[in-house]
């Protein structure tokens, strides 16, 4: 184990600023950013499935517990945790995975980072979307909602991956 | 047996993914939107305290709106004081001079949501503050905005009319046709209001209000008829009202409580859908 104390940094930030700033925000309902998924995005390369896992479903737990959410943040949360490691072989490739210790744009390549961000952010907020709404009426509506969060999430969490200092990657 | 523990080390993860994912998954599927409330209501008393914070820095960014729409409706009882005429309907003005079985108090939202499908939202008072269960919650300008489902000791959690499982009585103001107002689930902007006969006449611009609700006072604005379209069963109209209260601006709102609400509640609540003893689905 490594960069705990970032990584605890890391949660907390992400936590309070998804419950107290883009809960409270109600900018639209096409535009609700699911902030704390770039926890999961952004942990180590080579940690264990089961760390990735746990962590994922605790920090959907918490966010869960604060924002008094019944179970939703905490049902995306462990499936993006759990698929991660498909959508990082599938978009950075495993040559590349090797050579890094963390899935950061500056280490694995802009192109390729971004790629993986938008799966793994579009698979979060459609599995997030889809059991909020518990039905296929208004199909149409919920795609958009998935859209529109899922790109506001991803603006963030490049910008969120942009600000940790770069030697956090080293 | 080593075949298993093999078995166990190459599949544990996501095993533990089953396991994880089916109990979040069965939590969500068990919660209805009293046990949302309590869990809001729970975890209020962490967060309460930093929300309130926001929410009295927000403030001062509406303090100009919210005093011209206060001048306004205080213009506006004034008028309503002088004519001697509170509502369209006169039969309920008697009764209500008489002893009026509503008490009215203020609060302010520290919390709220429009962009979920159950939406919420907190009031900085609760039961220390005569705050109670099942008191309706109006805007400062009068228009339905919920109702009270939970309280703790300082605040209470309010179910928002964007919530899915919210649902009132509303008539027409300009004749007595009644249906079922709800959301659902899409445009903030928008309720619905359902089971209106086809032979009932409707135009775009008409006001409906409260009707037959224990928890509000009868003809309080729920909103304007938008949009009239015919039922799937082509027997009744399926209206979209332009909703009165601006849910994304609620910042100050006004409860009221109705004096016999358990009294009613408990004889004739398990007939009608917006009451708490109504069975749950």
């Amino acid at each position: 184990m490594h960069r705990v104390v970032e990584y605890t940094l890391m949660f907390i930030v992400l936590v309070l600023l998804q419950v107290f700033l883009f809960d409270n925000l109600n900018l639209s309902p096409y535009c609700y950013p699911l902030v704390y998924v770039g926890f999961i995005l952004l942990l180590p390369v080579t940690l264990l499935p089961a760390w990735t896992l746990l962590l994922g479903f605790a920090i959907g737990a918490v966010t869960d517990l604060l924002s008094g959410t019944p179970g939703l943040h905490t049902i995306a949360a462990t499936a993006t945790a759990f698929c991660r490691p498909l959508f990082m072989n599938l978009t950075i490739g495993k040559e590349t995975l090797q050579e890094v210790m963390l899935p950061l744009p500056l280490q694995v390549g802009r192109a390729k980072w971004l790629q993986y961000a938008a799966i793994a952010v579009l698979f979060h907020c459609a599995v997030f979307f889809l059991f909020e709404v518990a039905s296929f009426r208004f199909f149409g509506f919920t795609l958009l909602r998935i859209a529109g969060s899922a790109a506001a999430t991803l603006l963030l969490t490049g910008f969120f991956a942009g600000l940790l200092p770069a030697r956090m990657g080293k | 047996m080593y075949r298993l523990i093999l078995f166990f080390r190459k599949y544990y993860p996501v095993l533990l993914f089953i396991l994880l994912e089916a109990a979040a998954i069965s939590y969500y599927a068990h919660a209805t939107a009293y046990s949302r409330a309590t869990l809001l209501a729970a975890s209020n008393r962490l967060t309460a305290g930093l929300h309130e914070s926001f929410a009295a820095t927000g403030d001062y960014f509406s303090l100009r709106r919210d005093n011209l729409r206060l001048l306004d409706r205080i213009a506006r009882l004034e008028t309503e004081r002088e004519a001697g005429v509170t509502t369209a309907d006169s039969l309920a003005v008697d009764s209500l001079i008489a002893a009026s079985p509503y008490y009215f108090t203020t609060a302010r939202v520290i919390s709220n949501s429009i962009a979920r499908q159950e939406n919420f939202f907190v009031i900085d008072k609760g039961l220390r503050n005569g705050i109670e269960e099942n008191m309706g919650v109006l805007t400062p300008d009068g228009a339905v905005a919920g109702y009270v489902r939970q309280c703790s000791d300082k605040y209470a959690v309010c179910v928002s009319v964007l919530n899915r499982a919210f649902s009132l009585g509303g008539r027409f103001l300009h004749n007595e046709y009644f249906g079922s107002v709800g959301w659902d689930g899409i445009d903030p902007r928008f309720v619905t209001l359902t089971d209106i006969p086809r032979y009932a006449e409707v135009a775009a611009g008409d006001t409906v209000v409260s009707a037959y609700s224990l928890r509000f006072p009868p003809d309080r604005f729920i909103g304007t008829v938008a949009a009239v379209t015919p039922s799937e069963d082509g027997t009744t109209h399926t209206i979209r009202l332009k909703l009165g209260a601006r849910m994304h601006a609620l910042s100050h709102v006004v409860l009221v409580r109705f004096a016999d609400y358990e009294e009613l509640d408990q004889l004739a609540g398990s007939y009608f859908t917006d009451t708490a003893e109504t069975p749950k689905r």
